[in-house]
Order: structure tokens, then C-alpha cells, then sequence
């Protein structure tokens, strides 16, 4: 008989939502609880007190177990930098040498600032070299903030990962992610979106893009007095539209356009940047996440820029893992907006 | 699937200052629970104890009250057991006393009886004296005899009758220069007697 674990909750929070998910992996990861609890409308990514005591009861009356929770790294408090710092083994404060560097790109208020890094495979024999150093630095006022506020509720988070790993950990789940390829994902969030290139399952590079679904949300409201559940069920689709010379869906094409143009131009930047540093590696997949990853017209407007396939990333209906009847369609429509909440639980539970 | 997940980097942000923080708040936590536990352990068997002692009480409080009135009875029997106890230590001493005193009358008997128209007992006197642990009774007896050997045979009949554990005499002159006349004689004795019992009230 062997012994049941329960990986950490996996909590992805912008301005529109929470998303969680908690996986069995005892063998293959297996989602056993899913929630999506819409916010406030609070301009601050840390909750207040009335939507944590919400976000704790839907938890608990979803199924949830365990008060650990791993959250990402919140983007407004961090920078990407890629710094190019001696080998892993030679000995050098890595760690130090790095929050130096990323000090001095004064990106910051703040020099107070935590580091968190990442490499590409190390190489045998060991490289004497200097070698390039994914990093990213976040200040830690607001990240004691946010830990404060978990705790307050009884949460603990027992990681902060940046959701560059946190999504290449959910894109290794499908079997068109082969190892040494350039890929891309494409990450549509809620105010801004991020084209992030990975190298097999490295990440690589992360640009972001100042546009996500809010604004195709007022754009609905104030442009066509769309009533908001109909907008709901827009980004909240079960399945591809299977009807696209209706109505609304003309309207979103004409909505959606120049903010996909904007996504697939800066993808574009970022995939010919490392493409140049990496230029014996060939070409695999973007994988779409987040908001609109479900929309035809968002695989559209890839393909035609890039030439290169896209493929919905979705954390419960990928490669091993599998889905319990519990978790309802509704839930595994929403699955590509849970990448990020997935790859936090799969790594806290590494 | 191509790639196992545990195999992508997972940096961690949490600062290390809370990592170490929860850290010593785990280890007292096991201390403090660790001392509960002894704590525990230690006073279970009191509270038991305890519990047992209470869920006892109503026949142990009978017992408790039979034996404080028993108690309370045998203290109040004890002032006239002490009075009593006080009279018979009375009455003993006076026993005692009775007993160590010198019989007088057959100390006088045998004096009488030793005298004859030879031999008269003039004075007797008799006086106690407490030296230490004993008593000492000092006997003057003054006699007037017809002749010094009479004295002295008065004396050594008295030594020989062993009531006194000293003898003497002290003094023997003639009442006159007549040659005949009665001789007065003083003999000094002692009887050394034990001391009368020393009791308690």
C-alpha cells in the first residue's frame, strides 16, 4: 500500500482572480482540487482581509487539504535579469555576486531585493568560463507583505517561485515539448501578458507584453455594453468556438486583433533574440496559456507570425496527467489559466 | 511526456529570514511540546490519584468522621485518665514513702527491749538529713548505765542488730566523781535510707 501525497496548494493571484489547484503525486501528478475565486476589484495583488477569508472557505469547501501554499513571484516587485557569472562549482558567491548585479541595474526602489537563479544544464567536463544566469530579483517589502497576509490566514507559503519555472514545469507535461528546441510560451494574463522562450525546458528569456484580457474585458463594456455575464462566458469559454461567423465572435475578432498582433510582435522579438544566442537549436512549439488560450483566433495570429505551431497548455489535460471525475468540464475549460497555480504546486512539491 | 517536472530549476524567494524564523519556531514548538508532554506524564498519576480520591469520598468521609469523633473522644477520656493516672502516682509515692520509711516502732521495741536495770534510755532523738540521692537519719540515744561495760555491751548488742549502718559512741563520763555513780553515755547512729520514688504528677 503505498502512501498518499499531497502536494502544496499551487495559488496564482492577479488583479481579476485567485486560481488554485492541489495535485496527488503519489505517482503521476493527479489534480484532486481546483478553485478559481474572482477578487474584489482590488488595484494591489496582496488580498485584503474579506477576500482571504473568502479565498480560505472556497479552499476548504472545494476539497483542498493542508494550509501549505506556493505562490509566484509577483511581477509588479520583480525583474528578469540574464547575467553572465562564474560556473556553478567554482567556488564564487553566486548568490551574492547576483543581487550585486541586480542592485546595479537599479531596476528598483530599493536595493533590499531577493534573488532567485537558474542555469542552463551544467556541462561536463565543468565549463571554466563565465555562464549565463536566469535571474530574478524582487523586493522583499512587498514579499514580506504577502507572506504576511498568507499567515494571517492561516496560509502558509513555503515557496515564491517566478512563474518563468513555474510554467516550463507545466509545459514539460506535454509530449510536444522536446528537449533542446527553442519554445515559447505565451502566458495572456489579466493586465499584461508574457512571451516566455525556453530552451528545452529551460527558461531562457521572459519579455513582457502591457496588454492582457482586462482590457478586451472594458473594451466589451464601455465600447459595446456587452452585459458582463456574456463577458464571463467569453473568457471563460468550454471549448473552441465552433461558430465563428456569429456575432459576438466577429466582435471579439475585432476586439482581440490589435491586442494579439501586439502579443505575436513581441513573442516575435524574444524568439529571434534567442534564436540568435542559440543559434544551433531548432524551433519547437508555443504553447498558449492564461486568458484566450482556448480562442481559434489566438492560434491564428501565432501561426501566422511565427510559422510555428501552437498548442493549448492546459494543467490537467496534458501528457500523464489525469483528471478525476470530480473535477467538472467547466473546471478543465478553465485549466489553461491554472498553468501557472500547477507548475508553483508540482515545484513546492519537488 | 518528455521531461520529468522535478528536473526544471525552482528558484525560491521566500527570504531566508523567514525560513530560518520558522525554523526556530518549529524547534520550540517541539520543546514546548515535549515539555507538555513531561509535564503530563509527571502529573497524570497525581490527577489520577486525585480523581481516585474523589470518586472515593463519600465512604472514606465516613471513615474519616468515625475516626475524628473517635479521635475526639479518646482525647476528652484523656484529662481524667491524667487526673486518675496523677492519684495513683500520688498514692505510690506515699506507698513508696510509707515503704522506705524506718519502723520507728521496731527500732523502739528492740531499743526497750534491750534495757534492763543495768541499762536505761535516758533520750532518744532522731533527726532526717537529704544528702544527695539519700537520706540519712541521725539517732542520738543517751543512756545512763551502771557501769562503762554495760555501755559498751548496750553498744555492741545495738551493732549487732544491724538496723544501723553506723554506731558509735560518742561520749561516756560518770554523773559524779562518786565511784559508783551511773555512767551517761551519748551513742550516735546512722541509718542511711533509700530515697522515696520520684514521680510524676
Amino acid at each position: 500500500m503505498r502512501t498518499k501525497t499531497i502536494s502544496p496548494i499551487g495559488l496564482d493571484l492577479d488583479y481579476n482572480e485567485f486560481r488554485a489547484i492541489q495535485f496527488d503525486t503519489s505517482a503521476s501528478p493527479e489534480p484532486i482540487a481546483v478553485a478559481t475565486i474572482p477578487r474584489t476589484g482590488r488595484r494591489q495583488i496582496t488580498p485584503s482581509s474579506d477576500e482571504l477569508t473568502k479565498l480560505t472557505q472556497t479552499l476548504y469547501q472545494r476539497g483542498f487539504v493542508g494550509d501549505q501554499v506556493a505562490l509566484a513571484v509577483p511581477k509588479e516587485y520583480s525583474s528578469f535579469h540574464i547575467l553572465d557569472l562564474p560556473p556553478e562549482g567554482s567556488g564564487a558567491p553566486i548568490n551574492h555576486l547576483a543581487l550585486l548585479e541586480a542592485q546595479r541595474a537599479g531596476t528598483h526602489k530599493t536595493e533590499d531585493l531577493q534573488i532567485g537563479y537558474w542555469t542552463q544544464r551544467p556541462k561536463d567536463p565543468p565549463s571554466k568560463f563565465p555562464s549565463p544566469y536566469y535571474t530574478i530579483a524582487c523586493e522583499t517589502e512587498p514579499l514580506d507583505q504577502l507572506i504576511d497576509t498568507f499567515e494571517s490566514a492561516c496560509l502558509t507559503p513555503i515557496s515564491i517561485e517566478p512563474i518563468e519555472t513555474a510554467l516550463a514545469r507545466a509545459a514539460t507535461m506535454h509530449e510536444e515539448f522536446i528537449e533542446d528546441a527553442i519554445h515559447s510560451i505565451i502566458e495572456i494574463g489579466w493586465d499584461h501578458s508574457w512571451a516566455i522562450i525556453t530552451l528545452g525546458s529551460i527558461p531562457v528569456y521572459t519579455r513582457r507584453i502591457d496588454c492582457g484580457a482586462t482590457r478586451i474585458r472594458r473594451q466589451l463594456i464601455d465600447d459595446h455594453a456587452m452585459p458582463v455575464h456574456a463577458i464571463n462566458n467569453l473568457l471563460n469559454p468550454p471549448s473552441p468556438s465552433q461558430n465563428p461567423d456569429s456575432k459576438v465572435d466577429r466582435i471579439i475578432a475585432t476586439i482581440l486583433t490589435p491586442m494579439l498582433t501586439q502579443i505575436v510582435d513581441q513573442l516575435d522579438i524574444a524568439l529571434t533574440y534567442v534564436s540568435q544566442q542559440h543559434r544551433f537549436a531548432p524551433f519547437g512549439v508555443v504553447l498558449r496559456s492564461g486568458y484566450f488560450s482556448n480562442l481559434n483566433q489566438t492560434a491564428h495570429a501565432i501561426a501566422q507570425r511565427t510559422g510555428m505551431p501552437s498548442i493549448r497548455l492546459s494543467a490537467m489535460q496534458s501528457g500523464e496527467l489525469q483528471v478525476r471525475s470530480s473535477i467538472s468540464p467547466f473546471e478543465l475549460a478553465l485549466s489553461p489559466r491554472l498553468n501557472i497555480a500547477a507548475g508553483l504546486a508540482l515545484g513546492a512539491a519537488a | 511526456m518528455n521531461h520529468n517536472p522535478k528536473h526544471i530549476p525552482s528558484p525560491n524567494l521566500l527570504p531566508q529570514s523567514r525560513v530560518t524564523a520558522r525554523r526556530k519556531n518549529q524547534v520550540l514548538r517541539k520543546w514546548t511540546f515535549t515539555t507538555i508532554a513531561m509535564v503530563l506524564v509527571i502529573a497524570l498519576p497525581s490527577v489520577m490519584l486525585s480523581i481516585q480520591f474523589r470518586s472515593s469520598k463519600p465512604a472514606d468521609s465516613d471513615h474519616i468522621t468515625q475516626f475524628v469523633t473517635d479521635l475526639k473522644q479518646l482525647q476528652d477520656a484523656i484529662p481524667p485518665l491524667q487526673r486518675e493516672l496523677a492519684q495513683l502516682q500520688i498514692a505510690s509515692q506515699s506507698q513508696l514513702r510509707a515503704q522506705s520509711r524506718i519502723k520507728w516502732t521496731t527500732l523502739l521495741s528492740h531499743l526497750a527491749s534491750f534495757t534492763d536495770e543495768n541499762v536505761q534510755i535516758h533520750s532518744f532523738d532522731a533527726s532526717i538529713e537529704s544528702s544527695g540521692p539519700l537520706q540519712q537519719i541521725q539517732i542520738s540515744i543517751q543512756t545512763h548505765t551502771k557501769s562503762l561495760s554495760k555501755a559498751r555491751e548496750f553498744l555492741v548488742i545495738l551493732e549487732n542488730t544491724g538496723l544501723f549502718d553506723e554506731i558509735s559512741m560518742i561520749e561516756s563520763r560518770r554523773q559524779s566523781s562518786a565511784k559508783n555513780s551511773p555512767i551517761n553515755s551519748t551513742i550516735r547512729a546512722r541509718i542511711i535510707a533509700q530515697p522515696a520514688v520520684e514521680t510524676t504528677p
